[in-house]
């Protein structure tokens, strides 16, 4: 019966992801200037005649709805348009620089959670103590911070001044790693490349930490306001009154009661991380997507552009599913 | 509260002479909360600094945003070895007065995220009541597009618009509402869905009041508080969010002193001068943080008061 | 009732006060009460007076900053005061167990009922070795067909928000029986509920009483709920107990005048009398009036009362009240007004 909602659930993204692709389909048309320019970008001279073949192949002359049409139908069939500016296929770009980016986006997320649950949880338990007074202030500064600013002044403290560690790229030259997978933590862990091990982690500290900042300060603070209501709650009355110990009252009955709406907050967090990638990859040069993209956008490259944006925004839709499902195991009012 | 209106009540004047008269009560009480409130108050004085020192930037700025010396460039601020008192915060890579650029650059920002929030305000709000009130296709179809919108994370679909629509203050603020208003759409339109079923509205009805003149005098002030602690705190993050832009080069374009876009100047002297970067970025932490403290506090006080029923 | 010579549970001068912004509250002030085994007490007064803060000191769960300033809480002839919290914790829920008032708020919403009444006994580990948690469930279904629950093996997953208001307490109740306590405290556990439920409830836990030997605190505001149920009927006013005794003696014979005033508020369905409320308000337990803290409202109030603490004295056997009029001996009665 379950399984029958989630599947409703999944079948209402899909109007949503029509509609994304129109947009973002509509976004390459607000572009000024004529369509096939737009698409050669900066790819060079080419003579008339290529023009129009160009024309035909791309569709340029038939109605704005066809073109539509078959861009969607491109679309869901994995193909994402084609980069004239790097001469290969849009979704094999992708294909590339994607694992750099869910590697970062895994480490910040990792790192937000690791930082914000301990802060949130206790500062909920000792409120108004000073650790609470302190983590709060901390989490509303961290909330008020540009993360490219931020990550420019890690650079500067840690990379510069300090040196301790590296600021750019995702791994040294001269470690010699073996690709496998494409996520160089893993592979130098299946190859037993310790110095890869180590020069990717050095590497992947910063970006994620500055990228995971802003995310750690929102899910600590919700997580503290949720903690203190059912800290108060009468359930936590009873289970105290049930002779538990104060670890399992703040553990089963508090803080999963807490997780609730926190789960919540978490996956909108998916959004900021999604965003935040692109200004930090871009800061930190590291080789994802966000900073292919960005190089795409100052290259013209619409192409390219447009089928990011819409991996993008799937993941995002994917995402809030997948909180949205989530959040029916966690509270059992609520069915899909 | 209301008991001394019931004595101005028992003198029947025309309604909204009433309402105002307990409106201007409550905006005296609200002051006189707010004044007492350290963090908000906080964050409104220097709110407030902010918005002075940008319309006052000419005068009390001593050099020009856009035009330096090279033979002052990189200059350290007044503090360290090698700066002077002529330049306090020191200078960028064209010789620019940092301090000077600062202030000007407030006007970016904050009119940037002043222009964004009204507008997003007005139309969300419009958009928000009538879909709120009305309910039936209107409400689905907004709503439905309001969901598609926030399908996309907010930074995407702003550097993705800027990116196919071009940089520029009008564009920007374009990009920036496009997405913005979606928030205020939602808020207003859940609390006129719940202020709809409270008596007075019920009241108004009886009276013989037509329905925009209800939403307009009856519902909305009521709701007037939410609005204000949304816009406040989505204020920060419009001006974060043009910085970002700014910074990829997307938003406002040099030579126009904006943060974001100083910052990203200051990257290629991140090395040797730390400052280029560093001030207009504190500037920006420091605007967005008093925002952030006003609009918290904000939602301390006002929540749930100045309701007029 | 059960008469073994020796008590279950002794309050001996318990104070129990919280530090506020007005100044120190005294919400349990110099309590003295007693309970035999297998008794069921009755502590009655209005919202506020301290009842509920007698339980929560006896088991305590008094949460800061409020604590238990003086006193001591004899349980089966042990101070609880002076137990370590990890032998506190295992009187909880198992000697001592406590049943709360509003169910809905009181369940956790995200654990189905029976899941919630097996943890009492996980806690305690009464039931040990392989097999454990059939064993467990099998008890759980037992006490939940003891409580009334129907079909125990189905609503033994439900979640409380499934349940109807009365089958939420009747699954409280089961979490209270579950260790099979000496002592049951029961706050207010039919206020939430509609009266006929009410009514079986009460049923419930007079057989409880009976067939386990329980003995019941039973907290309420319903003095006629206390009446019908009780064995022994303690009436509190501003955290002191103003008079305490067999439930017939008070009920018929009341000395003390709040007692007095609150039985002349029960409506009665044969009397076509007025009903004459006790005029005033409970008082602010910051800022307390000397001397006697009923004098504000009492009818029968002289200068004396305001100067003068009084204290519990007996006024027929195991009949006590906190009134100057017994400390000399002389009685006083209704002035009545023109």
């Amino acid at each position: 019966m379950r399984a029958a909602k989630i599947i409703e659930r999944i079948l209402y993204t899909l109007p949503i992801m029509l509609g994304v692709a129109v947009i973002v389909f509509v976004f390459i048309r607000l572009t000024p200037g004529d369509p096939v320019d737009i698409m050669m970008g900066q790819g060079g001279t080419i003579s008339a005649g290529e023009i129009e073949q160009l024309r035909s192949e791309f569709h340029l002359d038939e109605p704005v709805f066809t073109q539509l049409w078959l861009f969607l139908r491109d679309a869901a069939g994995g193909d994402l348009g084609y980069s004239y500016l790097k001469k290969r296929p849009v979704t094999t770009l992708i294909g590339e620089v994607l694992p750099a980016t869910i590697e970062l986006a895994t480490g910040a997320l990792l790192f937000a959670l690791v930082v914000a649950f301990p802060i949130g949880i206790i500062s909920a338990v000792r409120q108004n103590s000073l650790l609470d007074r302190l983590s709060m202030a901390f989490a509303f500064l961290g909330i008020s911070m540009p993360g490219f600013w931020l990550g420019i002044v890690l650079i500067m403290i840690f990379g510069v001044w300090l040196q301790w560690l590296p600021v750019q790229g995702r791994i040294d030259y001269d470690v010699g790693l073996q690709t496998i997978t494409g996520f160089y933590i893993l592979d130098s862990i299946i190859t037993r490349n310790w110095p890869a091990l180590l020069s990717s982690l050095e590497h992947l500290i910063l970006p994620a930490v500055t990228l995971g900042a802003a995310i750690s300060a929102i899910v600590a603070r919700v997580l503290r306001s949720s903690m203190l209501e059912t800290l108060r709650a009468d359930y936590v009355k009873l289970a105290r009154a049930k002779g538990a110990p104060e670890r399992v009252v703040l553990s089963k009955h508090a803080l999963r009661n807490a997780l609730i709406p926190t789960v919540t907050v978490v996956g909108l967090q998916v959004g900021v991380l999604l965003g935040g990638n692109m200004i930090i990859e871009t800061v930190f040069a590291w080789p994802g997507l966000g900073r292919m993209v960005v190089e795409a956008i100052y290259n013209r490259d619409f192409p390219l552009v447009q089928g990011t944006v819409m991996v993008y925004a799937f993941t995002f839709v994917l995402a809030t599913l997948i909180v949205d499902v989530l959040y029916t195991y966690l509270n059992p009012k609520i069915t899909l | 509260m209301n008991t001394s209106s019931s004595l101005e009540l028992a003198s029947w004047r025309h309604p909204w002479q009433i309402r105002l008269r307990l409106w201007r009560r409550n905006l005296a009480e609200f002051f006189g909360e707010l004044l007492q409130h350290p963090i908000a108050l906080l964050g409104g004085v220097i709110v407030l600094l902010f918005i002075l020192g940008a319309i006052f930037a000419t005068h009390i700025t001593r050099y020009d945003p856009y035009i330096g010396s090279l033979r002052d460039r990189l200059q350290p601020p007044m503090w360290r070895e090698g700066g002077s008192p002529e330049h306090i915060l020191g200078t960028d890579a064209q010789g620019r007065d940092l301090a000077t650029r600062i202030v000007y650059g407030a006007r970016v920002s904050l009119a940037v995220g002043i222009l964004t929030v009204v507008i997003s305000v007005a139309v969300g709000g419009a958009t928000g009541s009538l879909a709120g009130y009305y309910r039936g296709k209107l409400d689905t179809g907004l709503s439905r597009f309001a969901d598609l919108l926030m399908a996309f994370p907010f930074l995407i679909f702003a550097i993705a618009m800027m990116a196919f629509i071009g940089p520029g203050f009008g564009n920007l603020i374009f990009a920036l509402t496009f997405k913005g208003w979606v928030e205020f759409f939602r808020l207003v339109r859940g609390e006129t869905m719940s202020e709809k079923t409270k008596e007075y509205v019920e009241a108004a009805h009886a009276l013989g009041r037509g329905n925009s003149a209800i939403i307009v005098s009856e519902i909305l002030p009521n709701i007037l508080q939410s609005v204000l602690v949304l816009a406040t705190l989505r204020m920060g993050f419009f001006i974060v969010t043009e910085a970002s832009l700014s910074f990829l080069g997307l938003g406002i374009q040099p030579p126009t002193p904006a943060w974001g876009s100083m910052v990203a100047e200051g990257r290629d002297v991140m090395l040797s001068a730390w400052w280029v970067s560093t001030f207009p970025g504190l500037a920006i932490v420091f605007l967005v943080l008093s925002l952030n403290l006003l609009g918290e506090g904000l939602r301390d006080i006002l929540d749930p008061r100045l309701k007029v029923e | 009732m059960n008469q073994n010579g020796k008590l279950l549970l002794e309050l001996k001068n318990l104070t129990t006060v919280f530090p506020t912004k007005r100044g120190l509250v005294k919400a349990v002030n110099s309590v003295n009460l007693r309970v035999a085994p297998g008794e069921i007490l009755g502590i009655v007064g209005e919202s506020g007076c301290g009842k509920t803060t007698i339980l929560l000191s006896v088991l305590r769960l008094i949460a800061r900053p409020g604590s238990i300033d003086a006193g001591e809480i004899i349980f089966q002839g042990q101070d609880l005061r002076h137990l370590p919290p990890q032998a506190m914790r295992g009187i909880r829920g198992k000697a001592i167990s406590m049943i709360f008032q509003d169910p809905l708020s009181t369940l956790n919403p995200i654990f189905p009922v029976g899941e919630q009444i097996r943890e009492a006994m996980r806690l305690h580990g009464l039931v040990k070795g392989r097999g454990r948690r059939t064993l467990e469930k099998r008890r759980v279904l037992e006490v939940m067909a003891e409580a009334g629950i129907p079909a125990p093996v189905s609503n033994y997953r439900a979640y409380p928000h499934q349940l109807s208001g009365g089958m939420q307490q009747r699954a409280l109740i089961a979490i209270g029986l579950v260790c099979e306590p000496a002592l049951i405290l029961a706050d207010e556990p039919t206020t939430a509920l509609d009266v006929t439920i009410q009514a079986q409830i009460m049923d419930l836990m007079r057989r409880i009483n009976r067939d386990h030997d329980a003995g019941i605190i039973l907290v309420t505001h319903n003095l006629g709920l206390a009446a019908e149920f009780c064995h022994n009927i303690a009436v509190m006013y501003a955290g002191h107990i103003v008079e305490r005794g067999p439930v017939d003696l008070v009920v018929e014979n009341p000395r003390h005048p709040y007692t007095q005033g609150l039985l002349a508020c029960l409506p009665r369905l044969t009397s076509r009398e007025k009903i004459d409320p006790i005029s005033g308000s409970v008082p602010d337990l910051a800022d307390l009036p000397s001397g006697c803290t009923f004098a504000p409202r009492c009818p029968l109030v002289r200068d004396e009362c305001r100067h003068t603490d009084v204290r519990l004295r007996a006024v027929a056997p195991g009949h006590y009240a906190r009134c100057i009029q017994y400390e000399s001996g002389e009685r006083y009665t209704l002035k009545k007004e023109a």
